[in-house]
């Protein structure tokens, strides 16, 4: 079986995997009173800040938080009425824990077994690529591992390790981001964040997005969670024998996980493969002089590079010994190794690099290419590479490229990645931040957790989504619909419209599933737009009959837009006068086709009058007026 | 307070110390984790460790649990240090270093931040300042918030920075808590005599743990004033806006906090800041009348400060009995945070309400009452309402604009040179560090 050789390919590699499932609350902000809605509406204000590496807890700078000053950037934060003050600008410390998150994040405890530690402490943890204005990010440790905290699934049981609730930390503009200065704005910091560890028990990709799935689920159950693009994310944790964790940072898209989680296998494996490759070539060291070669690149007609050059920058080169072809080389689908070592220059604040292995002849580039060579002392085997930038940047992005060259003859450097998400591919980001970015959270005092706070959580355990489809599918709905239902956001809705509503169920579960997405789809409304009334009225209607079946999809296009729901229905005497009309014109039909003209009448009227009256009543009145007609 | 009965049992028992690494085993928990010393605040059966992932989490052993040491304890509290060689390129300035947020760091103990930090921990902090200036001289006359600052300490800073600055530093930076940083400013304005090299004191309101440590601007800032302006005086160098962009440099008589937490918590009150200062090393002056550098001026430390002074903000229904009290008590000088234009209560209703013969008592004992304005910003006129005559024929001395910290400073300070009342009064009205502004600029309101 395919699944079975998947598995069986995974598990040769010495494939470990685990995820860190992270979800938004809609519970209001952590520390502060401002709104989680993240309407980002009318702008206040803007302020640009610096960030620093500092030292911890135990006195040392972590590395990561060193890499990222060298970057010196300029921040600037926007804020959005309602969705910022003082506390997000890092003007006023953190108020006192949000009680509403803190309960949902003790609600999860308990759902997935986990032991709730007896007394809390928020941390900071060093952040400072300019996301949280502090610097760090506030986050707290609310559940501990226990024998019983286990997912299970189709595979294998899946160990959860650890619970957290934190604070999302504030969304990016790339678009106005530009050079050293990166736009921020502040809507989204310090909404409360749930954060699921789980053991690295995940047998391979599929599985991967079987269990982020199902953690979704179980936490959508407790109601209290955003929902929309971006509220959740993984942090994918994945390694190979003979190679070293690799975080990949991140990733929203459910339903490419498990290709992102395949990608990132087969560079690890194809990197792995590599370094045989150059040992078994007789490689054993990278000299990696870098030569200033600004001159040979004087006369260039090459628009970025003669820019560059002409406002003082530099450029710079190296050869890499016996590299010659390699970098053409794809490590992953759609990724070379040369867009691999590329990472590294651009990550310390180059364009890229360019090299030897691309078609130089695109750039205009050929002849400086063969100058270098010579410069270099390269042979026809090594591989010639540049990059150009302000002096420092450009020699230090050489240096990085040079550092992550030598690497390949060692294995996979520990780091953190970021996905691409249109072919669900990494690239690095940064070095893997160790603990030691975490120091208590000073100006809160630690949490001692209650019986009653633990009670209040356990009456409070949602249905769990199996629990939830069985009851269901009691109720009468498919499989089908009751799987749709769980997923979706109207569940809860779903629920009080049947306990409310004389209304059958299979309908409801329709309406609020597949039939707003027919209308989304077809009449190009946004149905995201209904709340929670407009259903109710809809589901009101429907159980008063004051609303036909058919006119579902008009009524859901009234709400989507905002109107009132228009109630166009045929009366009685009206739907007598048109099936009297049908009969008179088409008597030809009737007098042909006798009993079997009841279809074609059928046809007629309804278009008449679709949406607007019952079919089943449509039917009765052309039936009545058939059997009278064949019998006179 | 130590650790509750079971759960010091439990630890002696393993003998296991804060710094150990300890495994807590209770039920189907098993927790590893370097035990942490014990949080003042905390719960006292709760363990605080540190696990392997960097959270801190606090378990409360029970009877059944168990505690084993895995591992020998690690040294938790170090912290970076950097030395400052001396570079001949660089302008010589001295660093005085008192305590305060912005020198300060996390403590396990209490879990709050800690004030006690060697200068060359703020100099890890701030490498950046090597590239600006060079330190003939570090000093650290002693190391406490600024809320514990006494009439002393402000005495020995004066002696310590004229002793620097006659002895050649070009100027002096002074580190400080930012409570009541403008206090010191104060006393120092009026101690130090002659003074014509910069004296910047700068503080930080977010602490150096963090990213976001707002001191390093203030302290490159300040040590650019101090080094190689001509802005003598002193004055307070802090953030000037919410943004890290530039700081204010601001009298130190005519500067007050008013925010508890903002970066740009100083503001000038009754005076345009005397300039903007950028890292870089940019100055825009905004207010030129400010007392130029000469740097052959020998400055004198003149500390004499009289103990016996209060600050006494009047308020509705308050009892006039408090300024008996400080009579009773031997006080030689008050000032009253006078309201409006400059008023107390004297025409009560409930005449025991009245401030009148307090008043009264205060001139016939030769003590003198001064009035500063409650609402800070703006100038006291004794002359448009009664209320105001009638305290000014009792001998009350009007402050004009200047701000009611300053003028309880000045008026130990005054008190600390003569004993002669109406030398006192006249002493108190002379603009001595330009804490009096003659005139009213609109542009001063809430800058």
């Amino acid at each position: 079986m395919m699944v079975e050789k998947t598995q069986d390919r995974y598990q040769k590699l010495g494939f470990k995997c685990g995820l860190e499932f992270h979800q938004e609350l809609e519970t209001g902000k952590l520390f502060c009173p401002c709104s989680s809605a993240l309407t980002e509406g009318a702008e206040t204000r803007a302020v640009v800040r610096k960030l620093r590496a500092v030292a911890g807890e135990l006195g040392e700078v972590d590395p990561a938080a060193q890499y990222e000053m060298f970057r010196d950037r300029e921040f600037h934060y926007h804020l959005y009425e309602g969705e910022a003050c003082l506390v997000e600008l890092d003007e006023e410390p953190p108020h006192q824990i949000n009680p509403r998150a803190f309960h949902v994040g003790l609600v999860v405890a308990r759902m997935f077994g986990l032991k709730v530690p007896d007394e809390l402490f928020v941390m900071r943890k060093s952040v400072v690529d300019g996301s949280n204005t502090s610097g760090f990010q506030r986050t707290c440790q609310i559940g501990i591992q226990t024998e019983g905290s286990v997912l299970e699934t189709t595979k294998v049981p899946v160990r959860i390790e650890s619970l957290f609730i934190e604070e999302e930390a504030a969304k990016i503009d790339n678009k106005r981001s530009k050079g050293r200065t990166r736009h921020f704005s502040l809507s989204r910091l310090s909404i409360p964040l749930v954060e699921l560890g789980t053991c690295p028990d995940i047998v391979d990709p599929e599985h991967a997005r079987e269990v982020a799935e199902t953690i979704g689920l179980m936490l959508r159950a407790t109601g209290a969670m955003k929902r929309g693009i971006g509220t959740i994310r993984q942090d994918v944790n994945i390694s190979i024998f003979g190679g070293a964790r690799i975080e990949v940072k991140g990733w929203q898209d459910l339903r490419s996980l498990s290709k992102l989680v395949e990608n990132e296998t087969t560079r690890q494996e194809s990197l792995l493969k590599l370094m045989d490759e150059l040992k078994a070539a007789g490689l054993d060291k990278i000299p990696g002089d870098v030569l200033d070669v600004t001159e040979t690149f004087a006369n260039v007609k090459t628009k970025f590079l003669a820019k560059l050059i002409k406002d003082g920058g530099r450029v710079v080169a190296t050869r890499l010994p016996g590299f010659d072809g390699r970098l053409k080389k794809e490590v992953c689908t759609g990724r070379t190794l040369g867009r691999e070592l590329a990472d590294y220059a651009v990550a310390v604040g180059v364009g890229g690099i360019i090299h030897s292995d691309e078609d130089l002849k695109k750039y205009g580039l050929v002849k400086e290419f063969s100058t270098l060579r010579s410069s270099l002392s390269a042979s026809e085997s090594d591989l010639v590479l540049i990059a150009a930038g302000p002096d420092v940047v450009a020699r230090k992005a050489v240096d990085a490229v040079v550092e992550r060259a030598r690497y390949l003859l060692v294995g996979i450097p520990e780091e953190t990645r970021a996905p691409n998400y249109d072919d669900a591919t990494t690239s690095y980001a940064r070095p893997l931040p160790g603990a030691k970015r975490m120091y208590p959270e000073t100006d809160l005092p630690p949490l001692a957790v209650t019986e009653l706070m633990l009670q209040e959580a356990e009456d409070d355990l949602p249905e769990t989504p199996v629990q939830r489809k069985k009851r269901y599918l009691g109720i009468g709905l498919s499989d089908d619909l009751a799987g749709q239902l769980i997923r979706s956001r109207h569940m809860f809705l779903f629920d009080k419209a049947v306990e409310r509503f004389d209304i059958n169920p299979t309908v409801a579960a329709s309406i609020l599933t597949t039939i707003v997405v027919e209308v989304r789809r077809k009449d190009g409304v946004d149905t995201d737009e209904i709340d929670e009334d407009g259903f109710m009225e809809l589901f009101d209607m429907l159980a008063e009959g004051k609303l036909a079946k058919e006119a579902i999809p008009r009524a859901l296009v009234c709400l989507a837009k905002g109107e009132p729901i228009e109630v166009e229905n045929v009366s009685g005497g009206e739907l007598d006068t048109i099936v009297d009309r049908i009969f008179t014109e088409k008597a030809g039909i009737i007098e042909a086709k006798g009993e079997r003209a009841f279809a074609p009448l059928m046809g007629l009227a309804m278009k008449e009058v679709r949406g607007k009256v019952d079919g089943k009543l449509v039917a009765q009145a052309i039936r009545q007026r058939l059997q009278a007609a064949l019998k006179g | 307070m130590s650790y509750s009965k079971t759960t010091k049992g439990l630890l002696d028992a393993a003998s296991v110390r804060p710094g150990d690494r300890i495994r807590i085993t209770s039920g189907s928990v098993v927790v590893e984790g370097l035990l942490l010393p014990r949080i003042e605040l905390g719960d006292t059966a709760a363990l605080t460790l540190k696990l392997d992932n960097g959270y801190n989490i606090g378990l409360r052993p029970d009877s059944d649990s168990t505690v084993e040491r895995m591992d020998r304890r690690q040294e938790l509290e170090q912290f970076p240090t950097r030395d400052f060689p001396r570079r001949d390129d660089l302008p010589a300035i001295s660093l005085i270093a008192t305590g305060g947020t912005i020198a300060s760091r996390v403590s396990y103990r209490t879990g709050a931040v800690h004030m006690l930090m060697k200068p060359e921990e703020v100099f890890y902090s701030v490498p950046e300042l090597a590239d600006v200036v060079t330190f003939r001289n570090v000093l650290s006359p002693f190391t406490i918030a600024s809320e514990d600052m006494t009439f002393r300490e402000y005495q020995q800073l004066a002696e310590a920075v004229a002793s620097e600055l006659n002895d050649g530093a070009l100027g002096a930076v002074l580190t400080h808590g930012t409570d009541t940083l403008h206090y010191t400013a104060a006393a120092l304005s009026f101690m130090l005599r002659d003074l014509r090299k910069p004296v910047c004191l700068v503080g930080a309101q977010r602490s150096a743990d963090r990213g976001s440590f707002d001191g390093p601007i203030n302290l490159v800032c300040a040590s650019r004033i101090a080094a190689t302006s001509d802005i003598a005086g002193v004055t307070l160098v802090m953030h000037g806006e919410s943004d890290d962009s530039y700081c204010l440099v601001t009298r130190g008589t005519k500067v007050r906090k008013l925010h508890t937490s903002r970066r740009d918590a100083f503001r000038p009150v009754n005076a345009p800041p005397i300039a903007k200062a950028w890292p870089d090393g940019r100055i825009e002056v905004l207010d030129n009348a400010y007392i130029k550098r000469d740097d052959a001026t020998t400055v004198t430390a003149d500390t004499a400060m009289e103990e016996k002074v209060a600050l006494l903000k009047v308020c509705p229904n308050q009892d006039p009995g408090i300024l008996h009290h400080y009579i009773d008590k031997g006080f030689r000088g008050i000032v009253v945070e006078a309201t409006g234009l400059g008023h107390v209560p004297t025409q009560t209703l409930n005449k025991e309400k009245s401030w009148l013969p307090a008043i009264e008592r205060a001139r016939d004992e030769g003590i003198i009452v001064c009035f500063a304005p409650q609402c800070m910003y703006g100038r006291l006129d004794p002359y448009v309402y009664e209320n105001a005559r009638l305290m000014l024929e009792r001998g009350v001395t009007f402050l004009e604009d200047m701000l009611p910290e300053t003028a309880y400073i000045k008026l130990a300070w005054v008190l600390g040179h003569t004993s002669d009342v109406a030398e006192a009064q006249r002493m108190m009205l002379d603009n001595i560090a330009g804490e009096v502004s003659p005139g009213s600029d609109p542009a001063t309101f809430r800058y």
